[in-house]
């Protein structure tokens, strides 16, 4: 039975280990690598109204709003391209369980939007030090609320992402064609993604950061859950 | 089962599939023992690629029991790592090179790295894509993934093969090879093989035994000689000679030999057709003395069979399967 266990884990670990590396070379994730942090550099440019608005807060909302786009429209793209060439028969012809292929996919995507998340937020960290260090009077005060700051904002984000990723994922199992999949995924998957943020921000006596991560996490289980349930039954 | 009797290798039982209101395969069953070639032969949607898709658990909610070495695959998951696979309609993510993608699917199938790089670059040589290794897949032609989707199969050196047309899309230098290569895996390392075709000649050419599937429904399932007596009703021969006209009485008189008849048009030529409970070897000894000993000259000899092909045909067609 341990035996097996491992083997599952192995097979698990390898699979994520294998999809993370095929995001890293695909033109699409290093592109959101750069791109993201550009976006803030170059939006945060052209805006000339922005105050005291700290570049930080400006970069968790891009990060929810073109982050949470772009996963649900690649993962679901990516799904339906591979479900229509027959890519998933070559794995399951092996000792690998279907929802290893589903959680590989989550978990290997979340890692690289992760990574870009964390990208753009240092170069709004960044930015914000050089924006405000005229008002600086404590650079630790200042850096330890620019950093409680970036991470609440980078985990509601990523709790957006998630929901964005589980939809995803399930858009590009029911549907048949990309183009499709596509619309869909902009239509449904970046609505369903800002389930974990807005609620948070309208309803009083919430604390937005709890909120954003208890719905992303129930969303996102409940997604995936459905993801499997389809792709356990589906015939390759 | 009788003491020291071999489990079959492969041992598919009255398995049944639909797809909505088509019946895909109707009560179908086969076994394959260790070693043999099992040529899987039927028209488009007869239900070929649908029994293999079983066999390797991609389709799993069918009637009828499977076995793999006596096993369940249902109760056995790690029984997929004795199993080579060559699907038939299958892509694969492209931005891998072939190396890297023979790579994944080793580890997965339960190699360790350094079993890996010693098995790569020999599977790659057998099958004859030694200077692709580090190509990527999309920069690949369609007989070159041919190739590599039969390299991927291969690499674990599963003693069972199931191959869904291996042969299709590759030119006839890398066809004569893989058939080569698929005589000697079985006669060399005993690896049980099953694979469809369409090309007939192919399955005459390597099969041991053969399944012929029409319609979801298995029509015949036998060695490809005995189907071909079958057919004739039993071994003969056909011999052309100019002084065995006066001799079918010697002839018809041999005990192993049922019937001689001379060609209506032609006659020097001459099918004689043995006993069929007999041994052609036994019977095509006698004759032979009886040749020799009359001094009957002999200017043509022909073991007479039908072609795989009128052996298809008359069990496709429905004249004589059951």
């Amino acid at each position: 039975m341990s035996g097996n266990f491992q083997n599952s884990m192995k097979s698990l670990f390898l699979l994520l280990w294998d999809e993370f590396k095929g995001y890293a070379k695909s033109k699409t994730i290093i592109a959101l690598w750069i791109g993201m942090p550009l976006v803030v550099i170059i939006i945060h440019l052209l805006s000339t109204n922005q105050g005291d608005f700290p570049i930080t807060i400006f970069s968790g909302f891009l990060i929810m709003n073109i982050g949470g786009l772009l996963a649900a429209v690649i993962l679901s793209s990516t799904m339906t391209n591979e479900i229509t060439k027959n890519v998933y028969a070559m794995f399951l012809i092996r000792p690998v369980k279907r929802w290893h292929l589903i959680i590989s996919k989550y978990l290997a995507f979340m890692f690289a939007l992760t990574i870009a998340s964390f990208l753009s937020f240092a170069v709004g960290i960044i930015m914000d030090l050089i924006k405000f260090s005229d008002e600086i009077s404590s650079l630790p005060e200042f850096f330890n609320q620019i950093m409680k700051m970036s991470f609440e904002n980078l985990l509601i984000s990523l709790a957006a992402m998630s929901i964005a990723c589980a939809a995803g994922l399930l858009i590009g199992m029911l549907v048949k064609s990309v183009a499709m999949s596509v619309i869909l995924s902009i239509y449904l998957g970046q609505q369903m993604s800002q389930l974990a943020v807005l609620p948070g921000f309208f309803l009083e006596n919430i604390d937005p950061l709890y909120f954003s991560l208890g719905i992303g996490f129930a969303a996102t289980v409940v997604i995936l859950a459905l993801g499997i349930f389809i792709f356990q039954r589906k015939q390759f | 089962m009788s003491k020291g009797a071999t489990v079959p290798v492969i041992e598919f039982c009255n398995v049944s599939k639909n797809y909505g209101a088509i019946e895909a395969l109707k009560d179908a069953s086969f076994e394959i023992n260790k070693g043999e070639i099992f040529g899987y032969i039927g028209p488009n949607g007869a239900g070929k690629t649908t029994s293999l898709k079983i066999l390797v658990g991609l389709i799993s909610n069918h009637r009828g029991e499977i076995r793999i070495n006596g096993l369940l695959p249902s109760e056995n998951p790690n029984i997929n790592r004795i199993i080579g696979y060559l699907p038939q309609d299958v892509g694969f993510q492209e931005w891998r090179t072939v190396t890297h993608a023979l790579s994944t699917f080793g580890r997965l199938s339960g190699m360790t790295k350094a079993d890996l790089s010693e098995r790569i670059p020999e599977v790659l040589a057998n099958v004859g894509l030694v200077d692709a290794e580090k190509r990527k897949i999309k920069h690949l032609s369609g007989g070159m993934k041919q190739k590599l989707k039969l390299a991927q199969a291969l690499l674990h050196n599963p003693p069972i093969l199931i191959l869904d047309e291996p042969l299709s899309g590759l030119d006839p230098t890398s066809r004569w090879q893989l058939k080569k290569t698929i005589k000697a895996l079985s006669t060399s390392t005993n690896v049980t093989i099953l694979f469809s075709s369409h090309i007939l000649d192919d399955v005459e050419d390597i099969a041991t035994s053969i399944g012929i599937i029409n319609q979801g429904k298995l029509a015949k399932v036998g060695k490809p000689h005995d189907l071909q007596k079958e057919l004739m009703g039993g071994d003969g021969v056909e011999v052309t000679s100019p002084n065995i006209s006066k001799k079918l009485k010697l002839i018809e008189n041999l005990p192993l030999v049922d019937t001689v008849e001379l060609d209506k048009e032609n006659d020097t030529k001459v099918t004689i057709m043995f006993v069929s409970s007999v041994n052609l070897d036994k019977g095509l000894i006698q004759l032979m003395n009886l040749l020799v000993t009359e001094q009957i000259i002999i200017h043509n000899f022909n073991y007479l069979k039908p072609s795989l092909e009128t052996v298809y045909l008359k069990y496709v067609m429905g004249d004589v399967s059951e």
